[in-house]
């Protein structure tokens, strides 16, 4: 019952695009002793369906941007096969304090711009 | 992590198409990552399908929710969920 409570749970955050995914993979590794390389692989299978009808839901509300969706899936999935790539031959240690820095900066500039009203 | 920030820095884009253009930009990654991870560690489908089901329900709620949702408290969300984010890859 947990793991479908805490997927339904995460699935509305995954929708809505505000990371979702992630948090289930704390959950499952976290609280329902699920093996890490086991829980990534799910959770990869549970964002189709979460996101196929949250898709649906958007598309039909016209929340969808064509020019930018193009724009970002080819170079997205070319960028994650790179990713996939460079990730088996360098030492991903290296890149971890960049990337977190970003993430940092990225957050803190989201939650300032979460301080006007819309 | 990565193309909410590019879709509303710098493309412009509109908060709230910018989210749900974020989950559909991932959609095609996530097709390619899920088969490499299925074909390779192969979890078995009683692990699966509660997860499937429930992410399925949560789509769902999240999709028609969605315009009823404040932007601020996306971002808000987002923006925690990037904090935390970095504090793990810097830490961990």
């Amino acid at each position: 019952m947990l793991p479908l409570l805490f997927a339904a749970a995460t699935g509305v955050l995954s929708a809505w695009g505000v990371g979702g995914g992630t948090l289930l993979l704390v959950c499952m590794t976290l609280f329902l002793g699920v093996d890490h390389r086991e829980a990534q692989a799910v959770n990869l299978l549970f964002f189709l369906p979460t996101a196929a009808l949250g898709l649906f839901f958007h598309r039909k509300n016209g929340f969808l941007d064509r020019d930018a969706f193009r724009e970002t899936a080819l170079p997205g999935a070319a960028a994650s096969l790179a990713g996939a790539l460079i990730a088996a031959a360098v030492d991903v240690a290296v890149l971890r304090r960049p990337f977190g820095l970003f993430l940092l900066y990225s957050g803190a500039s989201m939650l300032w711009s979460a301080r006007k009203k819309e | 992590m990565v193309v909410l920030p590019l879709l509303t820095k710098w493309s412009g884009l509109d908060p709230r198409c910018a989210f749900a253009t974020c989950v559909a930009a991932i959609f095609p990654m996530c097709c390619v990552s899920a088969a490499v991870a299925v074909w390779t560690v192969r979890p078995g489908w009683a692990l699966i399908w509660p997860y499937l089901l429930g992410g399925a329900a949560g789509g769902l709620i999240g999709g028609l929710t969605y315009q009823k949702i404040p932007v601020r408290l996306l971002k808000a969300v987002f923006g925690a969920f990037l904090l935390y984010g970095g504090v793990r890859y810097l830490l961990w």
